[in-house]
């Protein structure tokens, strides 16, 4: 699986009609110049071999150069993917748990007031661009309200923090600077948010439905019929068995915040993979964009995988059988 | 003749429903986006691609009803406009996919075995594949217009439709009557296109009408990034990817073209929603 897609990465690659060499050279280098460049980046092979190279250096965590930041991709990677799993990590947080209450609270009291405003912007949400609800909040709260930065993370050097990990709010914690991490929990308000609005609908709704199902179960009316406390049986019994089909989405939607975030990463200028991404896709710099492929790729099939070992947590039904 | 009258009755009831309203409003409302779309130019009450810089920025008023962008460009004309690239780019995406992806899934599930596992490997690779990325990589070999991200999504979308109809076509393939039109001499051609490949339609079609917003929505964020339409097309990603450098002036510039993919997106949803709750 992680095979084929680099293969068709690597294949996708190479037909891009742009020379790599000639954009590593630069625009004022001669013939002799694009042919040196074009030698040491081993460009000048025959393509199985330069997928072979390519495949080796997968296996060495070698991942190539940047054309244009001219550092290993590994580096860049390992630089800017923290960012991104802040802003993808808050946002899964966020989504998962109140998603989930949500969804809960809709079943659970169907026709209250709740459930009509959920049943609206549930839709509504799935419906927002997410490029555009990003910049609606940017435009209100931050350029008109000023109540949040308009671009960016933690301003490093502004605040005196060392760059370590990556994530303003635990580089803040480790220089025990308590300012600097009011300032990257507020950086990381809004693009949150915009992630959350795009995506929590999904839980909710899924949630919501399969709790549905449950509540109607005949356990539930022999609990009820027992006089056991009705909040005990909707969150110990039905949720329980509920949450086997929204943890495998919220497998997948974790998958889809990690590709879904450059748009997010655009609007904010948040540094992370996605704007990495989209500064490589605008130089035609083609190793960047090959392994970033990659490490989204891997990361769904591993939360997949993931999800199939929770399962069996989660359903004891099925840990018989496994 | 008394039932009758009874029935009558409760059909005009029926009727003057809320729900059949809500019902009536929708197709409504979808009518009338195939009209913006086949003919935009009825609706405009400008030019959507003429300059008049003196008008530059311009708040909504009953001129301009929502406003004009950096080049005086009426936006309310643009976006009418915008209707026949941003929705009708959509609908031939998820035609495509789901004609691709039914033949293919068919094929898959009709002839099952070795072959079938064989193209549902290929439909799980592709499953996995981000689009953004994919669309990316395509922009960057055949150039960034509307073609590259047409195909990007295309090709991202049909695994669902595949995988979709051979679930179908295995459950289809059990049943009583394909023995029987076999045992008449019909060939696997002939029952593929006459008996199975027809069954499989209601399903498809409810997911095309989900699909179409699904698609908007990624299509206008390629746009946005700069893979997809270019200047000066009224695409909606893109007036949207436009106007951010003018949020602080001028809020309807990329408030309107981002109203319009979120009220046809939610048409669409709930068009199919409903679609698959009224006949699946």
């Amino acid at each position: 699986m992680v095979w084929a897609s680099i293969t068709l990465t690597f294949i996708l690659s190479r037909i891009i009609p742009a020379d790599p060499a000639r954009l590593a050279a630069g625009m004022q280098a001669g013939p002799a110049q694009v042919e040196e460049v074009r030698r040491s980046l081993g460009l000048d092979k025959p393509l199985f071999e330069q997928y072979l190279t390519y495949l080796r250096g997968i296996l060495k965590f070698d991942l190539g150069k940047s054309i244009q930041t001219r550092q290993s991709v590994t580096a860049d990677i390992l630089r800017y993917l923290p960012a991104t799993l802040e802003l993808v990590l808050s946002s899964f947080f966020v989504i998962a748990v109140f998603g989930i209450l949500f969804g809960v609270l809709w079943a659970r009291f169907p026709k209250s007031f709740f459930s009509k405003v959920m049943s609206a912007t549930s839709v509504i949400g799935v419906a927002m661009p997410v490029f555009w609800t990003g910049l609606l909040l940017q435009m209100f709260f931050a350029a008109k309200l000023g109540w949040f930065p308009i671009a960016g993370n933690l301003p490093y050097q502004e605040f005196g923090v060392n760059f370590v990990t990556g994530m303003g709010t635990v580089d803040s914690l480790l220089a025990g600077n308590m300012t600097a991490l009011r300032e990257s929990v507020i950086a990381l308000i809004l693009p949150v948010t915009t992630l959350v609005i795009s995506q929590i609908g999904v839980a909710t709704r899924l949630t919501k439905a399969t709790m549905e199902v449950e509540l109607k179960q005949r356990y539930v009316t022999t609990a009820r019929a027992r006089g056991v406390n009705e909040w005990r049986i909707t969150i110990l019994d039905a949720l329980r068995n509920a949450l086997n089909p929204v943890v495998t989405m919220l497998g997948l939607q974790f998958g889809w915040l990690l590709g879904g975030t450059i748009l997010v990463e655009v609007v904010f200028s948040w540094p992370g993979l996605g704007l990495y991404a989209f500064n490589a896709f605008r130089t035609f710099d083609y190793n960047p964009i090959l392994a970033i492929t990659l490490v989204i790729t891997i990361t769904f099939v591993l939360m997949n995988e993931l999800v199939s070992l929770i399962y069996p947590v989660l359903d004891p039904k099925l840990r018989e059988t496994s | 003749m008394k039932n009758l009258n009874g029935e009558q009755k409760l059909l005009s009831k029926n009727i003057l429903k809320l729900k059949n309203l809500s019902v009536a409003i929708l197709y409504g409302l979808i009518g009338l986006i195939a009209l913006a779309v086949l003919f935009p130019s009825v609706f405009t009450p400008h030019d959507p691609y003429g300059l008049d810089v003196i008008n530059r920025l311009k708040a909504p008023s009953l001129n301009h009803l929502f406003g004009t962008d950096e080049g005086g460009r009426d936006i309310f004309s643009r976006v009418i406009q915008g209707a026949r690239v941003s929705v009708g780019s959509s609908i031939l995406i998820v035609g495509l996919s789901a004609s691709f992806g039914t033949f293919f899934g068919a094929i898959a599930g009709w002839f099952g075995g070795l072959l079938d596992t064989l193209l549902m490997r290929v439909v799980d690779v592709f499953l996995s594949f981000p689009y953004l990325v994919l669309a990316m990589a395509l922009a960057a070999s055949i150039g960034r217009d509307m073609r590259s991200s047409i195909l990007a999504l295309a090709l991202v979308w049909w695994p669902g439709y595949a995988r979709m109809v051979r679930g179908q076509v295995l459950s289809i393939k059990a049943k009583l009557f394909i023995r029987a039109s076999r045992s008449l001499g019909a060939t696997n051609g002939n029952l593929l296109l006459w008996h199975v490949i027809p069954h499989t339609s209601r399903a498809v079609a409810v997911r095309m009408s989900l699909d179409i917003g699904y698609v908007l929505i990624a299509l206008t964020g390629l746009s946005f990034l700069g893979l997809g339409a270019q200047n000066p097309s009224p695409e909606w990603g893109l007036m949207v990817s436009n106007a951010k450098s003018y949020i602080s002036v001028a809020w309807w510039y990329s408030f309107f073209p981002g109203l319009a993919i979120v009220l046809i997106v939610s048409l669409f949803v709930s068009f199919g929603d409903r679609l698959s709750r009224d006949y699946i």
